[in-house]
Formats: structure tokens, C-alpha cells, sequence
């Protein structure tokens, strides 16, 4: 267990225990894994850290409303195919060789999917991102995908992989997954970190913090989290708002430091609104930014 | 690494336990067929089964498939595999799990800490089961009738929540239901709908279908002489539907349900929260139902009876499922009499960015019904200004009515 841990720390990706028995069962049991949680909690970064652990490719489908099997899993080069068969008019070949040609691997292009199953070297890691942005129709598509790893193309057959994937599917919650795709799956909550895991994210992804500005902003966040707002910050934001505290050289948290770049953290006025209140009347942001303004 | 704390009676082996756990998930609604009783045992082996947090891990990964199923689970994990009904050994006492824990859903998940404070309190006493029987060959496993009337050791607690379900059970009534279904697809045609970014094939259109095109066209050579064309497709609208399970909501609440099932029947895209206290979404419950399987479906949950809070319970959905679901091409409907026990400030927030956020907002208040009703309630009244259609509906021909009359907004 730890060995994994240490693999993906050396790579800047801070698991936990769940997530790191998530990996090595997806690993060991060749199954795809399903992440969901709240947006910005690191979902997709499991994915990049996965391959930079395991040396290999990272191929990555991103979903989004309208995708279809011809963007995700493969296409004919039509405009190449019809030159084909213009050059190819007058050579006198039988119609069944011309056909042949004409579906040939040579004019296929490979989508990321296709991609996936036909690494001739390693398992490559194969990422389909915000699975819930695309359509129901397309999950449907994915199913034989992921049990089986494999393929049916109509002109050519069935594609099976040479090196399984390891495939991780993300998604936001936008719609109810379908059960079809979740039982084909091993699911994983991540939500978000408590104030020792995300100083240790920050620590892990800036080294040259200072740990009382991590520590600070793991409080702050921790605190504005549980706040009612419209978009809930997630580690990203964090990560964005570290580096931009150092970037103006602030070593420590202040009000007003915290008023000016509050636009790292909150994309929407009335969370800006909410938390310039809290910060004013409010008891517990209050007293995170006291220890800050003191120090200075 | 702790030792293993799994307690097991002696004379059974550690796969028919596995398979008793996954039957009794299986019954709760989980989604577990034989593969998954097969991977969860192959993902013991890759664990191991030296430590119970890994064990727990490891089968929440394979047989859970959302967070609501999550939090079931590590409670129903203690029950079954560290309850002392198996071992007359080990003195464990289990607390039965918190109905909060249970039943809240929607709920920011809590952080999966392996030991708590109960856990702690709890020494091991017992040695390690898994000794020889490990993989042990077992066909006494029991039916599920057994199952379900507690005759297996360890289920009476399994049984006891299906019965306090049956105390908490809101049945929806099978008559009128051809009503519904009419009023649901009326409404469906009434609203607008837009396209989406998904093409669709037809003979027209605004772009060039080339897949087509050259399928078309094969049998006549190479030369291209018809043309096939793709357009937008229509994008569906879609629905989410709010219902007041408070106690003064009895009856009205039903035949709403009712009106969600039928509009389930008609539509991919509805999304149906019971709230009380707090907001719970059945969607899924709806749609599994089978049409004569309705008798007797039930909506459980600790959202049927007690007080009301509409405002908090909407804050909660803005804030947990707002940004996916309240889309320019939703439509908002809420069953409630708008008696408010929370906050007004906060039903007029959420109202507010619900209004701004969504197609239409439909307001269905049975109070409305009775003559000389005036909306005067604090509650409704802060509702009042970001209501697009304010109506009642106590059967299913009023609702009939309402979707005739109904437009969207934008």
C-alpha cells in the first residue's frame, strides 16, 4: 500500500488510503475505475499521476454534450477515401478489391478510444473525463469498451486489446450515471481534503511554500467550504491562490491581501459577497485572518 | 496495522459470508450481481485480509456505485462483520447505525476515517477466522426468503430497516394514472424545446454528412450524386420536480408523486426531490418501477412527515446538484403548500437564483384550491415574485389542466 503512495507522491499526487487500495485493485483486478466528487478535487489528476507512475501513455477523451462514436472511437478519412476512389476509377480492379481498399486500416483514423485498444507497446492509461457531459447514447457505446476491452468496428471486426488499458472515468454528477456503466465499474468518492491533507497537497505541488502560508490556506478553505455558496472552491483554487500569494510575495494571510485576490478562489459575485460579509461579521474567517494581521 | 477484528462463527467459511453480505446489499438496491461477488472476493485476496480497514476499502470500491450507497455501506460492513451474533467469544455490542446516517442523503460526504471513536473502544478478542477455511467450497447459502425474514443469523437488523421503511412509506396511487401519463406528455409538448450540439441525420440540414454521403453513393460508382445532411437535434427539456413530504402535505403529496411518476414514464430527464427537512432524491427509485410494480413502490425516507423547510432544503439542492441541473432548458416544479418553518430569507435566496437559473418555475400549492385561499403565508410569500405558474392540482385532471395551460418562459 505504502508503495503506492510513495509512487504518487514522488509524482506530486498526495493519496489516501481509499484512493491508493482504489488504484491497486484497478490495477490488479483490470477493471475500470469511476471517479466522482465536487469539481477541482484532483479527479482527473489521478489519471495523469497514474500514467507518470506507470511510465506509459496518457490518452485522454474529453466528453461533452453532442460527442459521438465517430469523435471517440474512430472515423474514415472520407475526403481521402473518395480521392481513392477517383485515382482508382480507371485501373480496371474488381469491385471487391476496390472495396477492400476502400476500408482499409489506411484511411481509419483512430480516435481516442480506438487509440487505447491498439497500443502495440504497454497498457497505455486511458482517460474519459466528465463522462456525465455526454449523452446517455454514449455511454452505451462505452459499455463493450469497458468489460470487455474491446471494440466492433462494422468494415474491419472486432478490435481486442493487445494490452488492456487502465481506464478512468471521471464525472461531476451533471446526471445519474447508467446502472449498465456503473456496475462495469470500481467506484471511487473523492471529495474534499481536510486541512492536513490539502497542506500536504500544497506542500507536495509548490515546494517552495512555507508552511505557515499552506497552513493558513488549508484553514481559510476548510472555512469558506462550508460556506453556502454557488461554487464551492476546490483544490485547484487553492492551488491557484497559493501561487498567486506568492507570486506577491506574501508570506502570511491577511484581510487585505484576502480582498484582493479573492478572484482566485470564488468565480461568482454573490460568493464574493458572501464572504466579504463573513470576513467583516463573521467568527471563524475572522479569526484565521486576526492570526495573519498580527504577525505582519 | 491492526490485527484482523472480523468475527466470523467458526463452522462457516469466509466466501459464504462474503456472498451473505452481497445478497443482503443486493436487497437494499444495491447494484451486485454474481461479477461483483466474484470481484469482491478476488479483491480481498489482493488485499488481503490482514486488516479490516483494507477489507472495507477494498469491497466498498467493488459493490458501492455512489456516495448515498457509500454511507450505507460502512454501516451495514459493521453490522455484518464485526456483530457479535456470530460469536458467542466475542463481547462486541453494536450500536445500531444513526437514522441520520441512514437515510440523509445529498449530504457533503463525510471523511472515511477507519477508526472511530466507537471503533476504538471495541478491544479485539477474537483470533484471526480466516485461518483455514479461507476459500473454503459453500453452498449453504441462504435463500432469499431466509434473508428476508431474519431466519439467517445477522439479518434481523437488515429486516428491521425494511420495516421501519414500511413506517415512513408513501404509496402513490395507481388510479388516474392514464390521467398523468396524458397531463405529463401534454406538458412535455408544451415546453419549448431547444437544440442541442448533437447532429442527427436527415436529408436536410446544415452540414455535410460524408459518413452517409459515401454510403449513398457506393453503389453508383464513385461519383457523388445525392447528398445526405446533418442538423441539430432537439435537445430535450428537462424537469425537476420538488415534493413537500411535510405531514400537512398528505394526499397532495401522493398524487404528486403520481404526476413525477408518469412524467419518469415519459421523459429520460426528470429529476425528483422529496424534501421536508432536508432534501432527498428519489429519481432513481422512480425510474427502476416497473408500471404494475407500482402498488407497491414506496418512497422511503426520513423526509416523509415533520416540519418544513423549503428554503434550506432548495439551498441544499442549488448547492449540491444547481450547477449540473438548473439549466436554461429546466424546468422547475414544486409541490408544496409553502408553510415555511426555516428561514424566509433563505426560500427567497434560493427562489430567486432558482429563477434565474431555469426555463419556467411551477408552483403547485393545494391550499390554492380552497376557496378564498390568499397566498399570504411568509413563506409563499417570498416565493410568490419568482413563480411562473402558481396552481394547484389535486388529481390527475387538474394536472391535465395545468400542463394545457402552461408556457415556458424563455
Amino acid at each position: 500500500m505504502s508503495a503506492i503512495d510513495a509512487a504518487f507522491a514522488n509524482h506530486g499526487y498526495v493519496t489516501d488510503g481509499s484512493t491508493a487500495t482504489a488504484l491497486r485493485l484497478m490495477i490488479s483486478l483490470q477493471k475500470p475505475l469511476l471517479i466522482e466528487g465536487p469539481a477541482g478535487v484532483g479527479k482527473t489528476e489521478i489519471a495523469k499521476a497514474l500514467a507518470q507512475v506507470l511510465q506509459t501513455r496518457l490518452i485522454r477523451l474529453q466528453c461533452y454534450e453532442g460527442l459521438d462514436v465517430h469523435s471517440a472511437l474512430y472515423e474514415w478519412n472520407y475526403q481521402k477515401q473518395l480521392l481513392h476512389l477517383k485515382l482508382s476509377e480507371n485501373d480496371g480492379r474488381s469491385l471487391r478489391q476496390k472495396e477492400a481498399d476502400l476500408f482499409d486500416q489506411t484511411f481509419l483514423l483512430r480516435r481516442p478510444l480506438l487509440e487505447a485498444l491498439t497500443d502495440q507497446v504497454s497498457s497505455p492509461v486511458l482517460l474519459i473525463d466528465e463522462i456525465d457531459r455526454a449523452d446517455e447514447a454514449f455511454e452505451a457505446y462505452l459499455l463493450e469498451t469497458l468489460a470487455e476491452f474491446q471494440v466492433t468496428i462494422p468494415e474491419l471486426g472486432t478490435v481486442v486489446a493487445q494490452h488492456r488499458p487502465y481506464i478512468v472515468l471521471t464525472s461531476n454528477r451533471t446526471r445519474e450515471l447508467s446502472d449498465a456503466l456503473r456496475r462495469r465499474c470500481l467506484y471511487q468518492w473523492i471529495s474534499y481534503p481536510d486541512i492536513e491533507k490539502e497542506m500536504q497537497i500544497l506542500q507536495a505541488k509548490i515546494p517552495d511554500i512555507n508552511k505557515a502560508l499552506a497552513e493558513q490556506i488549508s484553514q481559510m478553505m476548510e472555512q469558506i467550504r462550508c460556506l453556502p455558496l454557488v461554487k464551492t472552491p476546490g483544490i485547484a483554487e487553492s492551488l491557484d491562490w497559493a501561487i498567486a500569494l506568492m507570486t506577491l510575495h506574501q508570506g502570511v494571510l491577511d484581510t487585505e491581501t484576502m480582498q484582493e485576490t479573492l478572484g482566485c478562489i470564488l468565480k461568482d459575485r454573490d460568493d464574493w459577497e458572501l464572504v466579504l460579509h463573513e470576513m467583516k461579521h463573521g467568527e471563524f474567517l475572522k479569526n484565521t485572518l486576526s492570526a495573519g494581521n498580527v504577525e505582519r | 496495522m491492526s490485527l484482523c477484528r472480523v468475527s466470523c462463527p467458526p463452522t462457516t467459511s469466509l466466501v459464504r459470508h462474503v456472498t451473505i453480505f452481497c445478497q443482503k446489499l443486493r436487497q437494499l438496491g444495491f447494484l451486485i450481481g454474481p461479477e461483483q461477488t466474484i470481484d469482491s472476493l478476488r479483491a480481498m485476496e489482493i488485499t488481503g485480509v490482514a486488516n479490516v480497514t483494507d477489507v472495507k476499502e477494498a469491497l466498498r470500491l467493488v459493490l458501492c456505485s455512489s456516495p448515498d450507497e457509500q454511507k450505507l455501506f460502512d454501516e451495514l460492513f459493521e453490522v455484518h462483520f464485526r456483530s457479535n451474533s456470530w460469536s458467542s467469544l466475542d463481547p462486541i455490542s453494536i450500536e445500531p447505525p444513526s437514522e441520520d446516517n441512514l437515510l440523509a442523503m445529498g449530504r457533503k460526504q463525510k471523511p472515511v476515517d477507519s477508526a472511530s471513536p466507537a471503533e476504538k473502544r471495541k478491544t479485539p478478542t477474537v483470533k484471526s477466522p480466516f485461518s483455514q477455511e479461507l476459500y473454503g467450497i459453500d453452498t449453504g447459502i441462504p435463500s432469499e426468503m431466509d434473508l428476508l425474514e431474519g431466519r439467517d443469523a445477522g439479518s434481523s437488523f437488515l429486516t428491521s430497516i425494511l420495516h421501519r421503511d414500511a413506517a415512513t412509506r408513501a404509496r402513490i396511487p395507481v388510479d388516474d394514472l392514464d390521467m398523468a401519463m396524458e397531463a405529463a406528455k401534454l406538458l412535455l409538448n408544451r415546453a419549448k424545446r431547444e437544440t442541442s450540439r448533437r447532429l442527427e441525420m436527415g436529408m436536410r440540414g446544415r452540414q455535410l454528412d460524408f459518413r452517409r454521403t459515401l454510403r449513398i453513393n457506393r453503389q453508383g460508382g464513385s461519383e457523388i450524386f445525392k447528398l445526405a445532411w446533418k442538423s441539430p437535434k432537439p435537445k430535450p427539456i428537462r424537469f425537476v420536480l420538488f415534493c413537500d413530504g411535510s405531514r400537512s402535505m398528505s394526499g397532495f403529496a401522493e398524487r404528486f408523486l403520481q404526476f413525477a411518476y408518469a412524467l419518469t414514464c415519459c421523459s429520460a430527464h426528470v429529476e425528483v426531490f422529496l424534501f421536508s427537512t432536508h432534501v432527498k432524491r428519489v429519481t432513481a427509485k422512480l425510474y427502476r418501477t416497473k408500471r404494475h410494480e407500482l402498488q407497491a413502490l414506496s418512497v422511503q425516507g426520513a423526509e416523509w412527515g415533520g416540519g418544513t423547510r423549503i428554503g434550506e432544503s432548495l439551498a441544499t439542492f442549488i448547492q449540491l446538484e444547481g450547477r449540473n441541473m438548473l439549466e436554461k432548458n429546466t424546468v422547475i416544479m414544486i409541490g408544496s403548500d409553502g408553510l415555511e418553518t426555516g428561514s424566509v430569507e433563505v426560500l427567497q435566496q434560493s427562489m430567486k437564483i432558482i429563477h434565474s437559473r431555469s426555463a419556467s418555475v411551477i408552483w403547485l400549492n393545494p391550499l390554492l384550491a380552497m376557496p378564498g385561499y390568499e397566498p399570504t403565508a411568509r413563506g409563499m410569500q417570498a416565493a410568490l415574485p419568482y413563480i411562473d405558474t402558481f396552481s394547484h392540482a389535486h388529481d390527475a385532471r387538474s394536472y391535465k389542466k395545468m400542463a394545457a395551460a402552461f408556457r415556458c418562459r424563455r
